[in-house]
């Protein structure tokens, strides 16, 4: 067999000779032509990357940071146009090479590749000012997720993997059950959560104790009216105890160095930090502190005050005086043990976040919500979300923010995770057939 | 035992201990053979093939077996100990998670060396479950017993534990991987170490998926939504892919050995970027998922 210039015995070019004049193109390893059928990996891989720069040429040319998804009904229209074209390509062009191959390991290797590099990118660069200049900006990589080269990735992963799972559900089999749930289940959960963007409403609300608010605002601080009003009646952080910690004076750290849980300040309390027995003579929750006495008071800004005997065991050195971690009002009380430690007491850490609000509909009655961290109170259509108070004012903030949520599609993409984790149970219970592939 | 819980260094110590002397011991068993006729002595310490072990031999594995499961009963109580005195699951801080996988780590090592007589497997994930534990001793912080109220969920506990498990078992099959290439590259491979690797992944994958939807659907009710692509979110994302990377690879490509085992050592440094990695990364300066 004559072997061709410039053509190593494998098929693969090694340089163009000049001396032939002629140039061979695109031969791969195989001794395949490019993009002639059947197609593998390489043609994958080149589909990716002409997708990944034609998403990055467009984002560039068009004016706008990004894509946004229209909402309801346009984004309803694009969806069912979607999966009737996907269904139509299985139905009447199944045997068609180029859809044949869309549903191959190739191809679908290629489209997680694909997401899985734009992901990657998505986690390197700063995502949290779209506008932010410079080449990666203009190509996408500052809002990736809004981006045009995710949103083609996005329709190629689900071109491939709708095909696929088309391919294997006619006619349905039981053994096919695990591979449906797996991979029917994420293709529910990427289109339904990607086309349910464009009808997600996330809106805060600022709340001041009596005043009703009927509106919100979005991130780009455009005001949205609502169906209903809401009304704050009260803002409460309900606290665990302060806790009580000696504190090395030159660096600034706790003293003691075992991972040992500091004891909570309450009044008869007793502990042994370091050499030191510590006792909790008084203990106010709420206190301020006038010409050296201290006395309860309900103030707004009084913090928790502490009296303590501390006795060092060692020497029989003893101290005492108020211990007091402050609030934005009051500046906080340490007591010094020594010349180095001093006696402090943390500031409280909140145990739960909680808005009592009035509800305001056209129709019903006024209705009394408590919103809280991980329990958002649900009604006609939208979820109440506790969001953030007045840090300044900790406890005796005026201010409630709420976030009100509403996401028509969620059931849709709640289907979906369904679906996942029966695919994960699946998959745990039954692990790798290795029936099909072989002892390998 | 009376010692005090927060005397972790103690603990430490004596779980590690048995843990790497009791998989020594079981591994030193292949020393005490009289060898199938016709295998080299190498071969037999390396493989899990069987072999008519002596009395002695019988004896020192024995001996490994206990100590292994009396680390592992050790473990067990302290963390339980740990727990009820803090009052909340002990899964809060970094710390606190890497004493989880510390003992998932030896635990499917365990496991794994029983269902499948991996002897070498048994002391490395021993070796790993101590690393892990020294950086514990190293590095103290300070228990403490509050739980912030977007942790109050009884999303959390599932979310965690189940991360931490499929952690383990990834990490163990990247400890196959990486013993693989090494045979690759400068011994014999053989294909069972392959089909350990499928078994760790598809288990581990398995969990990974459950951790990704509870924490989708916990976040659903903390913060309003399920996925924000958050940089803890996104890498966790990128390492799922990863693996379902290598699970088409590996089914499609049966006999190829060097590209899938490359795949999973890579996936693991991903999901070290995950878990660790992210909180350094220029992209997370708001991240949630950052508490400690
Ligand atoms: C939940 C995540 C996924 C899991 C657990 C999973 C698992 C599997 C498994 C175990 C197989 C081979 C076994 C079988 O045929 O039943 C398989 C096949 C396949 N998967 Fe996935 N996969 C997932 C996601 C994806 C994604 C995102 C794609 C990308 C498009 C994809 C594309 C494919 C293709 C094309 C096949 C070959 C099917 C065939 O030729 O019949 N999978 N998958």
């Amino acid at each position: 067999m004559k072997k061709l210039p410039g053509i190593s015995r494998t098929g693969k070019k090694l340089f163009k000779l000049p001396w032939t004049g002629k140039k061979l193109p695109g031969i791969s390893r195989t001794g395949k032509k490019l993009f002639t059928p059947p197609w593998k990996y390489r043609e994958g891989f080149l589909v990716a990357l002409a997708l990944l720069i034609a998403g990055f040429i467009i984002e560039a040319v068009t004016p706008n940071p990004g894509i946004s998804i229209p909402a309801f009904p346009f984004n309803m229209f694009a969806g069912m146009t979607f999966i009737t074209t996907i269904a139509f390509l299985h139905i009447f062009y199944r045997d068609m090479h180029m859809v044949r191959w869309l549903s191959t390991i190739s191809a679908a290797t290629s489209a997680i590749c694909l997401i899985t590099l734009l992901t990657i990118l998505m986690g390197a660069f700063r995502q949290d000012n779209p506008d932010a200049g410079g080449l990666h900006g203009a190509i996408g990589l500052t809002h990736v997720k809004n981006s045009w080269a995710f949103l083609l990735a996005q329709l190629y992963l689900l071109i491939s993997l709708g095909l696929v799972i088309l391919r294997r559900s006619i006619p349905l089999k039981r053994k096919n059950a695990g591979f449906l749930l797996n991979h029917g289940g994420l293709w529910i959960v990427i289109f339904a959560a990607s086309l349910g963007t464009g009808d997600l409403q996330r809106l805060r609300m600022d709340l001041y104790e009596g005043e009703p608010v009927w509106y919100g605002r979005d991130d780009n601080a455009d005001f949205y009216e609502l169906p209903f009003a809401l009304e704050l009646k009260s803002f409460n952080i309900e606290e665990y105890p302060p806790q009580l910690a000696i504190a090395d004076s030159h660096t600034g750290q706790l003293s003691d160095p075992a991972q040992r849980p500091l004891p909570y300040i309450e009044a008869g309390t007793t502990a042994t930090l370091l050499d030191w027995t510590i006792t909790i003579k008084e203990f106010f929750p709420m206190a301020m502190e006038e010409d050296g006495t201290v006395a309860y008071s309900e103030e707004t800004g009084a913090p928790p005050y502490a009296r303590v005997t501390a006795v060092n065991e060692s020497t029989g050195e003893s101290q005492e005086g108020w211990i007091s971690c402050g609030s934005f009002l009051v500046d906080a009380g340490h007591l010094w043990l020594d010349g180095r430690n001093v006696l402090v007491m943390t500031t409280p850490e909140p145990r739960k976040y909680q808005s009592t609000v009035t509800a305001l509909t056209p129709h019903n009655d006024p209705q009394e919500l408590l919103i809280e961290v991980n329990r958002p109170p649900k009604g006609a259509g939208w979820r109440l979300y506790q969001l953030s108070y007045n840090q300044t004012m900790g406890k005796w903030s005026n201010l409630s923010v709420i976030e009100a949520v509403r996401d028509p599609w969620l059931p849709v993409v709640y289907a979906g995770i369904i679906m996942l984790f029966a695919g994960a149970a699946y998959i745990f219970w039954i692990g790798k057939d290795r029936s099909k592939t072989g002892k390998a | 035992m009376v010692a005090d819980y927060t005397n972790f260094p103690l603990y430490g110590a004596l779980i590690s201990g048995a843990w790497l002397t009791g998989s020594l011991l079981i591994w030193t068993t292949v020393f005490m053979i009289r060898p199938v006729s016709g295998k080299s002595k190498i071969r037999v310490i390396l493989d899990a093939d069987q072999v008519i072990k002596s009395t002695a031999g019988k004896a020192t594995g024995i001996a490994g077996n206990i100590l292994v499961i009396s680390g592992v009963l050790l473990f067990g109580y302290y963390l339980t100990v740990l727990w009820l005195n803090l009052g909340r699951a002990p899964m809060r801080t970094l710390g606190e998670t890497r004493l989880w996988y510390s003992f998932f780590l030896g635990v499917i090592g365990y496991l794994t060396y029983l269902r499948w007589n991996y002897k070498w497997f048994l002391v490395y994930s021993a070796m790993m479950a101590a690393v892990f534990m020294i950086i514990n001793i190293t590095f103290p912080e300070n228990f403490s017993k509050t739980l912030m109220p977007a942790l109050q969920s009884p999303w959390f506990v599932p979310h965690v534990i189940v991360y931490i498990f499929a952690y383990a078992l990834l990490g163990a099959a990247s400890i196959v991987a990486v013993y693989g290439l090494w045979l690759e590259y400068y011994r014999v491979f053989r294909n069972n170490l392959l089909h350990l690797a499928d078994n760790l992944v598809y288990i581990g994958f398995a969990f990974l998926t459950l951790g990704l939807l509870f924490g989708a659907v916990w976040a659903k009710e903390a913060w309003g939504h399920y996925w924000t692509w958050d940089p803890k979110e996104t890498w966790a994302f990128i390492t799922w892919m990863s693996y379902l990377l290598f699970i088409h690879f590996r089914y499609f490509n049966p006999k190829k050995v060097k590209t899938p085992l490359w795949i999973l050592a890579l996936a693991f440094v991903i999901l070290l970027i995950a878990w660790f990695g992210v909180n350094y990364l220029p992209s997370a300066q708001s991240s949630v998922h950052v508490y400690s």
